[in-house]
């Protein structure tokens, strides 16, 4: 199989969530010496752009996008010993969790794997997570964005006061703030004065692609 | 400074710029709801305004179709306007009723014909209390209406007194024998429903039923609870309006004052935000994490401290909750239908924005709360309603293809309600509209393709169900059939041992037993038989308020009763992700 063929093969067989099938493909391509870098951005990440793809337009849903990540890091893990670093751009950071006060957590860990998938590194706080922890952790990691998700009316303030610290220290244009779940929506983020809303997970990580001028 | 005008009511009342209308609809002493507390995301405050006012923003635009279509909660005001509100929403369709199990009259109210006065200076009331005769004014000294009421005696020289007791306490004074009464509620976050109970034959002699004043405030828990964390009066705004609702009730109830006047006991169910408000209680700590409510435990209170307008010294009683989100309408449900004496494996489902499950395995009790949202009360879904008139609330597709449904009062259809979308999505599955994964099926029976179109499955000219509406019905039954499966996990039995399922709450009433396991409510591998008790909440206060036995079964219940948080729980994202297919 050539190159191009057996990228296809790879977007294929993860769209089709298949992940042993990937994790034999991967093997495939480094029996032929592809280098992994290749091997990740044409085949991997291309078939995850496939699957956010699928999942915007409601073919897909939460089981079919995450069975499709089970894919795509059977994959990785294959080639990715092998990858060279310097070939890589630097991945954004992001750091993503759970405002205080609420312990629903599956929208935000969705936003998580999703971006995992898709070459950011991220550093996951969990749930119920004090406010000012997200900017410590953002401090600490230089993180270049923050992410934080509710599902609850009650504690989505949360995020406004995340913001209005960052202002009050200096730095808030250190970092793009995304905010998502259940109430949220495009007015509270103008409101609020976050950088970028998304509606589910899937749009997160592509407008967040986005913002960062990575397409 | 402007002026906005009812047009229908004609009603003409100052505003400010930069009035909501809701504020105006408010301000007017009119009532619009706002399922989502003006947060702009439900889109079902539309309502006709024309004036003066701001131009739509983007999200406003997303839910208006039509000339002079607003929406209350975002559209403001500049100027003169004029409103037109919606067509009188029309009587919500609860069940008022439920199944019990049936108990024994044992009151604590009991009339008694007391000893008459005797000729003496020793004040009458004061020689009942002191002479050791058992009787008691509860706080030591009399109420001053009991004072009031002993000197109504002096002044009719009565010969012949009756008292009506609470336990041993003296509450009603009079000189003829009366009804001794009683009134059971259930306030659900939606719908309230009240019983006027004869105590001295346990009867009841009238039910009634309403929607909850508080939809003004909010649809669900959690957006009331945020309008308390917004507005510092919130929780009194809140307790007025129920507690004006829940008077108006006792009236209609009793039909006159005078008589409400003869209602010397109060039980109210209610999940645990429901009885904080009632009480005016700051709600905010139950939504939250750790989600710790202010109180759990029965409240015994004088109905002059609450607020009723019944017999001043008459007992209202909150009954207990177990949690934030496992409240007393959960432990008098359970009690109701003896769901605690189950001999075989059962579960307790209350389904609604969140979904209450109970457990009983050989007498250990388990519950849980999931947050289901709104799907399978007819919200958040495109054409979706309350379970009102117009409503479609059952739906099945025959082999030759065509459509059968039938509407709450048999009118025109106007929405699909939660039953109508639980039988829509079913017969969906079923005849492969849609497919195992929630997908519309892209490979559609020719007899049915002219119905589907973009998505979107059209039942009428005007009322479809999308795409979108099977993922949130799919995210509604995912949560709930994760939350058994957890508990099931918990006390360590399959789906497959438990015998019966049976399904509490007004909504649960309309459901097709058949509809419930072709959609997955139930974990895969349930079996066993499937009944539907309605609205076993205010059963539950019946029962409480004719036997005291049930209130310390319900008591002892609340201490029993194990919970179980399912957010914090690792698997419960593992479970929820496999139950929200079709298969």
């Amino acid at each position: 199989m050539d190159k191009e063929t057996l990228f296809r093969e790879i977007s294929h067989a993860l769209v089709e969530f298949e992940v042993e099938k990937v994790a034999e493909l991967a093997e495939q391509t480094l029996l032929q010496n592809i280098p992994a870098f290749e091997t990740i951005t044409e085949g991997l990440v291309t078939g995850m752009k496939e699957v956010s793809r699928l999942f915007e337009e409601e073919e897909y849903f939460l089981p079919e996008v995450l069975m499709c990540s089970d894919a795509f890091n059977a994959g990785l893990e294959v080639v990715n010993p092998h990858l060279d670093k310097a070939s890589l751009e630097k991945p954004i950071k992001m750091v993503i969790g759970v405002v205080e006060g609420d312990t629903h957590d599956i929208g935000k860990n969705l936003v998580g794997i999703l971006s995992g998938a898709s070459g950011f590194e991220v550093y996951d706080l969990g749930r119920d997570v004090p406010l000012d922890r997200f900017i410590e952790k953002a401090e600490e990691v230089e993180s270049d964005m923050i992410c934080m998700s509710t599902l609850m009316t009650t504690t989505m303030d949360g995020m406004k006061t995340v913001i209005d610290r960052l202002i009050e220290r200096n730095i808030r244009d250190k970092y793009k703030v995304l905010i998502g779940g259940g109430p949220i929506s495009q007015t509270f983020c103008d409101k609020i004065g976050a950088d970028l809303y998304a509606n589910d997970a899937s749009s997160a990580v592509r407008k967040a692609k986005e913002l960062m001028g990575r397409v | 400074m402007g002026m906005a005008h009812f047009t229908k009511e004609n009603i003409t009342i100052e505003v400010n710029e930069g009035d909501r209308l809701s504020d105006c609809i408010q301000a007017a002493g009119l009532v619009l709801e706002t399922p989502c507390n003006g947060l702009g995301l439900c889109g079902k405050c539309r309502v006709k305004a024309w004036g003066d006012l701001t131009l739509p923003d983007e999200l406003e635009s997303r839910f208006i179709n039509a000339p002079d279509v607003r929406l209350a909660c975002l559209a403001r005001v500049k100027g003169d306007v004029c409103i037109e509100l919606p067509p009188k929403c029309n009587q919500l369709k609860t069940i008022n009723q439920g199944f019990a199990i049936e108990v024994d009259l044992d009151s604590s109210v009991k009339q008694v014909r007391l000893p008459a006065p005797t000729k003496t200076a020793q004040p009458y009331l004061e020689s009942l209390l002191d002479s050791g005769s058992g009787f008691s004014s509860g706080s030591g000294s009399g109420s001053v209406d009991l004072y009031q009421k002993a000197g109504k005696l002096e002044q009719a020289r009565a010969q012949q007194v009756y008292g009506v007791l609470f336990d041993n306490e003296i509450i009603d004074l009079g000189t003829e024998p009366g009804e001794i009464q009683g009134v059971a509620i259930d306030i659900g976050t939606t719908g309230i429903s009240a019983y006027l109970l004869d105590l001295a034959s346990g009867k009841i002699l009238q039910k009634t039923s309403c929607l909850n004043p508080q939809t003004e405030f909010g649809g669900d828990v959690l957006s009331r609870i945020s309008y308390c964390l917004e507005n510092p009066q919130g929780p009194k705004q809140l307790q007025e309006a129920i507690l004006g609702k829940l008077n108006e009730l006792v009236i209609d109830l009793t039909v006159d004052a005078n008589r409400a006047k003869r209602v010397y006991q109060v039980v109210i169910a209610g999940n645990t935000t429901m009885l904080h408000l009632v009480l005016g209680v700051y709600p905010g700590s139950i939504a939250r994490a750790p989600y710790r409510p202010v109180f759990l435990k029965q409240v015994d209170l004088k109905a002059r401290d609450t607020g009723f307008l019944i017999c001043p010294d008459a007992r209202v009683t909150l009954l207990p909750s177990a949690s934030g989100y496992v409240g007393a309408d959960i432990l008098a449900g359970v009690v109701a239908t003896a769901f605690d004496k189950k001999d075989v494996p059962a579960i307790f489902l209350d389904i609604g924005t969140n979904g209450e499950i109970v457990v009983n395995l050989g007498g250990r009790l388990i519950a849980t709360s999931t947050a289901a949202g709104p799907a399978l009360e007819g919200m958040n879904i495109s054409c979706g309603c309350r379970a009102e008139e117009g409503a479609i609330d059952s739906f099945s597709i025959d082999d030759q293809f065509e459509l059968h449904f039938t509407t709450i009062g048999s009118t025109y259809p106007k929405g699909i309600c939660g039953s109508g979308l639980i039988d829509i999505t079913a017969a969906m599955v079923k005849h492969r509209l849609v497919l195992a994964s929630g997908r519309f099926n892209p490979d559609l029976d020719p007899r049915i393709q002219a119905r589907v179109r973009d998505k979107k499955f059209y039942l009428t000219e005007e009322l479809y169900i999308s795409q979108t509406d099977i993922r949130q019905l799919q995210l509604a039954k995912g949560a709930i059939a994760a939350g058994v499966t957890l508990l099931l996990e918990e006390v360590g039995i399959p789906p497959e041992a438990i015998e019966e399922a049976v399904i509490a709450g007004a909504f649960g009433y309309h459901i097709n037993p058949e509809s419930i396991l072709e959609i997955g409510l139930l974990p895969k591998g349930f079996r066993g038989t499937i009944s539907f008790v309605g609205n076993s909440s205010v059963e539950g206060a019946r029962l409480a308020l004719i036997n005291q036995g049930v209130m310390t079964q319900i008591k002892d219940l609340k201490h029993r009763i194990e919970v179980l948080e399912l957010s914090t729980n690792p698997r419960f994202q593992d479970y929820f992700v496999k139950a929200l297919g079709f298969k």
